[in-house]
């Protein structure tokens, strides 16, 4: 005999996915009064339905600023080879699949898809800091300082594009910065801006100079980073 | 009867007077007190103002939070949310999001359990640590950063701030663009620092079989080691000189090492621990220690 609360979680049970397989056409628009009926009986499906709702609404408001192309082109690669990418489906039901795959039961497509975002992230982000966070080995750290002397003329030039897009997206937005903290970048950038242009010029007069030629990496990537930490501080 | 009348009213005036110009005038207090186990991760995340961390003997954490307007609050998250925290996350809350500068401010003083991980993101405001086990991560834009005292990993960042780290003995990363970088008395046989146009100052006596790898763009490095100290240094710099007062056995570079610049391999005693020093045009000396710190 089933005991009667356990029937009854058996019941919000299946209640909650119902309501889950409904929300993706509800939250596209479509009428469903049955979904706000369980929403308004079941904690969890409310959190859940608010949550989204907020979402849904505070998206619009968000700045449309796109990450650079190869970011989006590395997440795709890496879902259509995983086999997870297919005919084009909505928002919703791309975003919040729980009609016939429910995220916490499917959760391999998301986490492939995480960690391709993660990865073009840190690539673009600094090639030279992957390394720094486990007490490495002494010969480790010696190449955390001076990884950048590995790094070949055609990623110092893909850096340099990223760079430029960095660096436009943060003139557009410096405005909203509060003044001590954009002061504090500014001064930050100028700083590397002088190391770069002293390295290139080094550089040119000196091709084998390999002290300048770590300098000048080092001091790319830390614009790099530089510039994705001032526009995320902008974001939040 | 008018008389009676007119006292009270100016009693109780004056009575709310006072915690109400308080509340006017003075940030507000507020505190939590959480269980913990004896080595939680702590994890907080604030936008302008101090962060001060202590730790004790107890498995608690004591927070106390100076907050400078009432549309601020402060979120807190215990995991598990039941008995002994083993996880707190604490984290600036701004209502109105055109707070800015010393009205967004929030003072954070924190005791913790000694074996506490902290990882600490205050983009504007002092970072203080001392006396803890776990490892410290700490991120800031254009505040201080001094950590007193901490026997876990330390990796501590800061733009424009000055980044002081004072008797580590675990493996240690700084960088900063434009503050400087001191490393006080330290027991860490592992030290990675980097920084644009700051300087670089090492006091202390390198542990034998250690690594201390230092960089800076345009800034100066200064080590000072007592005579005991034994080291093998390792210095270039493209413009800056060299100086070298401790007397080092110098060395010559294998023929197939080929650079630009200044170059400086040298020994002291055994050579013991392995010092990397480079510069572009700051100048790197290297001094012996005149007293104990």
């Amino acid at each position: 005999m089933i005991d009667e609360g356990v029937e009854e979680d058996m019941k919000l049970g299946n209640a909650c996915e119902k309501f889950e397989a409904n929300l993706a056409s509800y939250l596209e628009g479509d009428s469903n009064p049955e979904a706000l009926s369980h929403a308004s009986e079941c904690d969890f499906c409310r959190c859940l339905l608010a949550d989204l709702d907020l979402i849904r609404k505070v998206s619009p408001e968000l700045g449309t600023e796109e990450p650079p192309a190869r970011v989006w082109a590395n997440v795709r690669a890496v879902l259509i080879e995983e086999g997870i990418v297919h005919d084009p489906v909505s928002f919703w039901r791309r975003w919040a699949p729980w009609g016939s795959r429910s995220l916490v039961r499917h959760p391999a497509p998301f986490a492939a898809a995480a960690a391709a975002a993660v990865m073009a992230v840190v690539l673009f982000k600094a090639p030279g800091y992957l390394v720094h966070s486990n007490a490495p080995p002494a010969n480790v750290i010696h190449s955390v300082v001076f990884t950048q002397d590995y790094m070949a003329p055609r990623d110092i030039s893909s850096l340099r594009l990223t760079i430029q897009q960095l660096e436009q997206a943060y003139r557009a937005n410096e405005a909203s910065l509060e003044p001590s903290m954009k002061a504090t970048y500014q001064k930050s950038l100028d700083s590397l801006d002088g190391e770069i242009r002293e390295c290139e010029l080094s550089m040119k007069q000196q091709p084998e100079n390999d002290l300048a030629r770590e300098y000048l990496s080092t001091a790319y990537v830390q614009k790099a980073e530089l510039l994705q930490s001032a526009l995320e501080y902008n974001l939040r | 009867m008018n008389y009676h009348v007119d006292r009270k009213f100016w009693a109780a005036f004056l009575i709310l007077l006072v915690p109400a110009s308080a509340w006017c005038e003075g940030p507000l207090q507020r505190s939590n007190t959480f269980n913990t186990i004896p080595a939680p991760r702590i994890t907080v995340t604030n936008l302008t103002g101090t962060v001060e961390v202590r730790g004790w003997e107890k498995s608690v954490v004591h927070a106390v939070y100076m907050i400078a307007s009432p549309r601020i609050e402060i979120d807190t998250e215990e995991v598990p949310s039941q008995g002994d925290a083993e996880k707190i996350h604490l984290a600036t809350h701004l209502l109105d999001r055109n707070l800015q500068g010393p009205n967004a401010k929030v003072d954070y003083t924190l005791d913790v359990p000694v074996g506490s991980s902290m990882e600490i993101r205050n983009p504007q405001g002092l970072v203080r640590i001392d006396k803890l086990n776990g490892d410290v991560w700490v991120e800031s834009v254009g505040g201080n950063i001094i950590i007193s005292d901490a026997a876990g990993e330390i990796v501590a960042r800061s733009v424009g701030g000055q980044i002081q780290i004072v008797r580590p003995s675990g493996y240690v990363e700084a960088s900063s663009v434009n503050g400087n970088l001191e490393f006080l008395s330290p027991s860490s046989s592992r030290i990675h620092a980097r920084t644009t146009s700051g300087r670089i100052v090492y006091e202390g006596n390198p542990i034998a079989a250690g690594e201390y790898v230092m960089s800076s763009y345009n800034g100066d490095i200064d080590v000072f080691c007592p005579p005991s100290a034994s080291f093998e240094l390792n210095a270039r710099s493209v413009h800056g000189k060299l100086i070298d007062d401790m007397k080092l056995t110098h060395k010559r570079y294998h023929r197939s090492v080929s650079f630009y610049g200044n170059a400086l391999l040298g020994m002291h005693n055994q050579g013991a621990a392995t010092l990397e020093l480079t510069s572009y045009s700051g100048t790197i000396r290297i001094r012996p220690q005149t007293t104990q710190p």
